[in-house]
């Protein structure tokens, strides 16, 4: 099928013509029908109507008299209308009084009509008409016409054999006058399209269509001549404004390529500053760590020789300003440690260790320098464990173990009264990975809120008085902060002004296989006899070590805080049949005397029933009488210690009677075995301060000055240790132990190794030349 | 009577029309008859009308002595012409006619009917009569018989002397028309 779109525009316009004006005509053509068909039954009703008048009236006077003959006559007068076939005359009653009928006509007459006013009825062949006749109106009969509807439809037939014909005419005229009048429209379309087909195909928008005639094509015609002008300007322009584009973007590149060239000098001097900074941050690091070191150095012989001089006979005025001496050159030592921790710190240059240790250990040993302190300022120290710890792991005992010193030694430092408290928190695991909570509570002063998150910062304090009143560097928490902090922790507070202070941190270490030594495995294997014991602490911390520790050693620990349930549970456990095979008592029970309830337990059950054993933080904690009256065990201090307690158990509960007074001992002389020990070391005051020290304790020493010298002396003589320096003129003491280790020369070379080999990990000098 | 056959013959028709009316009309003679035809009549006949007298009866008259208006009265009760009611009246003096519409000259006697209608002369009577001569003696109306039927003529001068129109289609029933002219030539 053709579909419109592809027909010309021609036959389109022809097509369009043909049956718009065969529609037109067929419409106009059926109205007019329409109209003639119903004009003729208006004339056709019109002229029955006008024969019933005539025939109506007139027969008025034949019906009153009933004249047959003279209606006949009145009647006859219908043959005049062709069309009327039929005509009767009714008498009132419906009689009929005459009846004219056309010759030729076969039907009978009417059924009896009588109506009652005009009837008009059309049916398919007559029309009939039916008429009542009045006479001063009074009705006197009717009449009925009849006429035949022949003529309409020859009249229908005719007008549609005469309309097929002029349709046929007058479409052939149509068709004609489009033909002839088509070009005249088509024709300046078709030129116009022309004239944009030779625009497309060439680009040339300098062509112009023709003039067209008619207003819309002529408008069509001028539009589309406007738009090649419009066009023709466009392009001008956007020709005009490439050219000026690339010529701005060659400036604009210009301008790049200098503003480039600009940053990359100042980027080059960026660097060059960075770079000088950062070489000045190191100069100012390499400065401190060699300050650092310059100064230990005499500050080790200030203090080695003070020691000395401290064991010599001095008068008492001698020997108290010795003493303050010795007080500043530790303090000043600390500071120096500080800063150069810090310094290591800001620089990256700390590595932590990554070793198998033992957490409780660790806090023993941090607790134990803290505690001298403690004591004098008369404060209590407790600590205590929580959780299913496992005690080892592996990371940097001795960075935990700084922090926890820092953190207990600053506790001590702001509170004047009441107690510090080292907690270590088991908080989850999973078999390898384990994190613990670390806090350390005071007591003190404690920090106002705005200052808690400076205190942290380097060379901060609480506030400027505080530095005044406490003294300090202030490096401290800032050192333990940062340590925490590479530990993969975060050191926080909380604090209540007046009331104390609580620093807490979280850990996170891998488990680590135990490592005891030989004679700790001893210990631990003498395993302790099950039994019951009673632990009666105020603090609860106190109670809390204790019974942590006991349930790991397989004792049984029953607790009290206060002197009365004490004294009950005990009274109970005697009821039992029971009683504790060994009761710890600390001192102050609230502000009561411990000493109490061991006369409350003695006065119970006979003395070989429980072993009484004391503890305390006082610093005078010394014996009195009491101890013997009340067969008191053993006297331990605070804060205990494991190896302490559970020494002194194992002996309470074997029944063992050899009481220790105190577990404070003094430093052990080393007796006995007296070692020739070589001292490899170009200071001459670390020369002296070891050699004075090592020939105190009964050694035989002999002094070189370098690596070289060392290995001379070891070919010639026999030593059974070698302390060597690191960093010596002529060999340093690396050098010195690999020539020593290659000769083989002696296999007692241990700690010389051991501090050899402590400087390559670290990089830089480790003195261990510390005279405690 | 030589009128009594063909009236009776046209009786039997009307009769044939006008069921119910047979026994009444049987006795009347040919008098019922042309009561009947008048009374139809009256229809076709237009009085020039005059002040007041719509408000009164249409009087017919009935003049001539013996004949009854008795069967006039009967034929015409309840009948109203123009409006009017109609009233039948015996009238033995000629002075009686003065307010009648329509006097029916009963009178075979000529003295008398001359008499009669004389005293019509100048009036708007319509004058009936029954009796041969009566069109030519100046009577409006007769009735005639021609053998079986009943007929009748109309003298058309008489009734424009009187002032009376008589229906076309009247005049084309009439079995004769005495125009102006034929009038004028007897």
């Amino acid at each position: 099928m053709l579909r419109w779109r592809n027909i010309s525009l021609h036959w389109q316009l022809m097509l369009l013509t043909m049956v718009s004006s065969s529609v037109g005509m067929v419409v106009a053509m059926t109205l007019l029908f329409i109209y003639n068909d119903h004009r003729i039954r208006e004339d056709k009703v019109e002229e029955l109507r006008s024969a019933a008048d005539l025939i109506g009236t007139n027969s008025v006077a034949a019906l009153v008299f009933e004249d047959q003959a003279e209606g006949a006559r009145i009647l006859q007068a219908l043959h005049t209308r062709r069309h009327i076939r039929q005509g009767v005359l009714y008498r009132a009653d419906g009689k009929i009084v005459a009846r004219y009928q056309r010759a030729g006509f076969q039907g009978g007459p009417p059924e009896v009509s009588n109506p009652g006013s005009e009837v008009i009825r059309w049916t398919n062949d007559h029309l009939e008409l039916s008429r009542p006749l009045e006479l001063e109106d009074r009705k006197i009969g009717a009449i009925y016409l009849e006429a035949s509807l022949e003529d309409l439809q020859q009249a229908r037939r005719d007008s549609l054999l005469l309309r097929i014909p002029a349709f046929m005419l007058a479409l052939l005229v149509v068709y004609l006058l489009t033909f002839l009048l088509r070009s005249s429209l088509t024709g300046p379309i078709q030129r116009l399209a022309k004239v944009a087909r030779e625009v497309a195909d060439r680009k040339n928008y300098s062509l112009r269509a023709p003039g067209l005639g008619g207003a819309e094509l002529g408008q069509l015609g001028r539009d589309f001549n406007h738009m090649l002008v419009v066009i023709e300007a466009g392009n001008q322009e956007l020709q005009e404004a490439r050219d000026s584009l690339e010529a701005r973007v060659r400036e604009r590149t210009k301008e790049l390529e200098k503003e480039i060239a600009e940053r990359q000098r100042t980027a080059v001097m960026l660097l060059e500053a960075k770079q000088a900074a950062e070489a000045a941050n190191d100069a100012k690091s390499q400065f401190l760590a060699n300050v650092s070191h310059e100064i230990r150095t005499p500050m080790n012989g200030i203090l080695g020789m003070t020691e000395l001089a401290l064991d010599t006979p001095l008068s008492v005025e001698q020997r108290e300003y010795l003493g303050i001496v010795q007080g500043c050159a530790v303090s000043l030592l600390e500071i120096i440690d500080d800063v150069l921790d810090f310094s290591k710190i800001e620089n990256g240059k700390i590595e932590l260790e990554k070793i198998p240790f033992s957490i409780l250990d660790c806090a023993e040993n941090a607790l134990q320098p803290v505690a001298v302190r403690a004591q004098q300022k008369g404060l209590g120290l407790e600590w205590y464990i929580r959780g299913e710890l496992p005690e080892w792991v592996t990371g940097d005992p001795t960075r935990l173990r700084q922090v926890l010193i820092n953190l207990l030694g600053n506790a001590v430092k702001f509170t004047e009264e009441g107690e510090i408290t080292l907690g270590i928190e088991y908080l989850h695991g999973d078999g390898e990975s384990h994190s613990a909570k670390f806090s350390v509570t005071d007591t003190g002063i404690g920090i106002p809120a705005e200052n808690r998150a400076k205190i942290f910062e380097a060379f901060q304090q609480s506030d400027n008085s505080v530095t005044r009143q406490y003294g300090g560097t202030g490096l401290g928490l800032s050192i333990s902060a940062r340590l925490i902090a590479l530990m993969g922790g975060e050191l926080q507070l909380e604090s209540e002004v007046g009331k104390g202070s609580t620093f807490f941190f979280e850990l996170q270490w891998k488990r680590a296989e135990e490592r005891e030594s030989k004679s700790r495995q001893k210990l631990e294997q003498r395993k302790l006899p099950a039994a019951r014991i009673l632990v009666t602490d105020d603090r609860e911390a106190g109670r809390e070590l204790v019974c942590w520790l006991t349930s790991r050693w397989g004792l049984e620990a029953d607790t009290a805080g206060t002197m009365e349930k004490a004294a009950a549970l005990y009274a109970k456990s005697v009821e039992e049949g029971r009683p504790y095979a060994a009761a710890l008592i600390n001192l102050n029970l609230a502000g009561k005397d411990g000493h109490g309830l061991a006369k409350e337990i003695r006065r119970c059950a006979p003395y070989d029933a429980t072993a009484i054993v004391m503890m305390s933080s006082a610093p005078s904690f010394v014996e009195d009488a009491r101890t013997n009256d009340y067969r008191i065990l053993q006297r331990l201090t605070k804060p205990l210690r494991r190896r302490i307690l559970r020494e002194c158990l194992n002996s309470a509960l074997r029944g063992d009677e050899r009481a220790v007074a105190t577990e404070i001992k003094k430093p052990k002389e080393i007796s006995g075995a007296s070692c020739r020990i070589l001292i490899v070391e170009d200071n001459e005051v670390n020369q002296k301060l070891a050699q004075k020290l090592l020939e105190k304790m009964g050694h035989e020493v002999r002094l070189v000055a370098n690596g070289e010298e060392a290995c001379q002396a070891l070919q010639r003589h026999e030593f059974d240790l070698v302390l060597m320096d690191l960093q010596m003129p002529v060999m340093g003491g690396l050098e010195a132990t690999r020539k020593i280790r290659v000769s083989e020369h002696d296999s007692t070379c241990g700690c010389a190794r051991s501090a050899a080999l402590r400087g390559r990990r670290n990089g830089r000098i480790s003195e261990q030349a510390d005279p405690a | 009577m030589a009128g009594c056959g063909p009236a009776m013959l046209l009786l039997v028709l009307l009769g044939g029309f006008i069921p119910g009316r047979v026994d009444a009309q049987t006795s009347s003679g040919p008098d019922r008859a042309e009561a009947i035809y008048l009374k139809k009549m009256l229809s076709f006949v237009q009085w020039p009308t005059g002040p007041g007298l719509s408000e009164e009866a249409f009087r017919v008259c009935v003049a001539g002595g013996y004949r009854s208006s008795y069967v006039f009265a009967e034929e015409m009760r309840g009948t109203k012409v123009e409006g009017r009611k109609i009233e039948v009246r015996s009238v033995r003096k000629e002075e009686s006619l003065k307010n009648c519409q329509v006097v029916f000259v009963g009178t075979p006697e000529p003295k008398q009917r001359a008499r009669i209608l004389e005293s019509a002369k100048g009036t708007q009577m319509l004058t009936v009569g029954d009796n041969a001569g009566f069109l030519e003696a100046g009577g409006i109306l007769e009735f005639t018989y021609a053998g079986s039927t009943m007929q009748f003529a109309i003298n058309l001068r008489a009734a424009k002397n009187a002032g009376l129109k008589i229906d076309a289609r009247l005049l084309a029933l009439a079995q004769r028309v005495l125009t102006e002219k034929e009038a004028m030539g007897i």
